[in-house]
């Protein structure tokens, strides 16, 4: 398998002196220093934004085309691979973990306001597992769509369930802990959601929102 | 001030969570007859219950205390369950006399808050540290 520093050594061509480039290469971050087609959506973005702005403090300069060119060496011209993690969730130091998580995986696509939207929501659907299941877990996913990059969220429990969905997603609803307005909240600050529930089945809840192009 | 928990509220976290044991450390100041706190940027379940404590002990033990003012900056985050401790202090501040401002709220948090349907209608909020003094009706004056 190729290594990826090599690839994007070739790629970038005529657009430094050789030596210029060798330091541009070496300035990289030490996980670019790995096969082609292993980084995923965020590494790939962070890295050629880095090559971006490393090319320019050495006083060259980046076309869409050559980074599209890099890009494809990064992938080797498959399919970028998905970041995903997944949190399990036992206390409330892991609502936490999943907050700070979710901050870190959307910030390369995100902006500021999104970024704390999206960990808002992850936080309050982690809070439900811990108060009403006491356990279960928040998956996280940042990957390419046809319509741009997309942060989806999964959390699942074996918890109780929630028998009265449709008042709860209403708003009429007051827990003691503010599910109902967490529940109907989150919604609100996503593109979509949807909640698989039912009375001793636990509860799934899928969401996701797709990043404004910047 | 530094507050230790009590042995019945440790034993009531959960046995797997890493709360910090020991002490629990919260930067609660006296400026004229207001308290100014400030909220760590991570609220555990533990820090949000001393925070509350530390406060109402402050302001029973503290004759003459006005307001309580909550500096807010450090909170990157605030969801409907620290929304609530939130407003738990302003409730708890306000029956023991004492008027509880949130001053410092990022403008990306204020924002995730109204479109979650957060209002924080039992604390009030200012923008800065000046006008949360103005709203007290507090002056502090320098001695030239």
């Amino acid at each position: 398998m190729a290594r990826l520093k090599e690839e994007i050594t070739a790629g970038m061509g005529e657009v430094l002196p050789r030596r210029a480039l060798q330091s541009v290469v070496a300035t990289l971050p030490a996980w670019a220093d790995t096969d082609v087609g292993t980084l995923d959506v965020v590494h790939v973005h962070v890295l050629l934004k880095s090559i971006e702005r490393s090319v320019k403090l050495f006083g060259g300069s980046t076309t869409p085309q050559l980074i599209q060119k890099l890009r494809a060496c990064c992938t080797g011209g498959a399919a970028v691979p998905a970041a995903r993690k997944r949190i399990p969730v036992r206390s409330d130091a892991d609502v936490l973990v999943a907050q700070s998580t979710c901050q870190q995986l959307c910030s390369a696509f995100f902006n500021s306001t999104d970024v704390v939207r999206l960990a808002t929501v992850v936080s309050e659907l982690a809070r439900n597992i811990y108060m009403y299941a006491r356990e279960g877990e928040i998956l996280l996913e940042v990957a390419e769509a046809a319509d741009g990059v997309r942060f989806s969220v999964e959390a699942r429990d074996q918890g109780p369930g929630i028998a009265n969905l449709e008042h709860v997603l209403s708003g009429a609803y007051n827990s003691r802990t503010g599910l109902g307005r967490g529940l109907k909240g989150s919604k609100a600050l996503l593109d979509g959601m949807d909640v698989d529930t039912g009375p001793g089945r636990g509860t799934t809840v899928r969401g996701w929102k797709r990043a404004r192009t910047r | 001030m530094a507050v230790s928990m009590e042995p019945g509220e440790r034993g009531a976290s959960p046995p797997n969570s890493a709360v910090p044991t020991g002490e629990i450390y919260f930067s609660i100041l006296k400026i004229g007859k207001c308290l100014f706190a400030s909220v760590p940027p991570q609220l555990r379940d533990a820090h949000a219950r001393a925070l509350q404590e530390t406060i109402a002990r402050r302001l029973a033990s503290e004759t003459g205390i006005r307001g309580v003012l909550l500096d807010v900056s450090a909170l990157g985050i605030v969801d409907s369950y620290a929304a609530r401790v939130l407003e738990e202090v302003g409730s708890t501040s306000k029956s023991l006399g004492a008027r509880a401002i949130l001053v410092g709220l990022r403008p990306a948090v204020a924002i995730t808050l109204v479109e979650l349907g957060i209002d924080l209608t039992h604390v009030e909020t200012a923008m800065s540290l000046e006008r949360a003094l103005q709203v007290l009706r507090m002056r502090i004056v320098a001695e030239d």
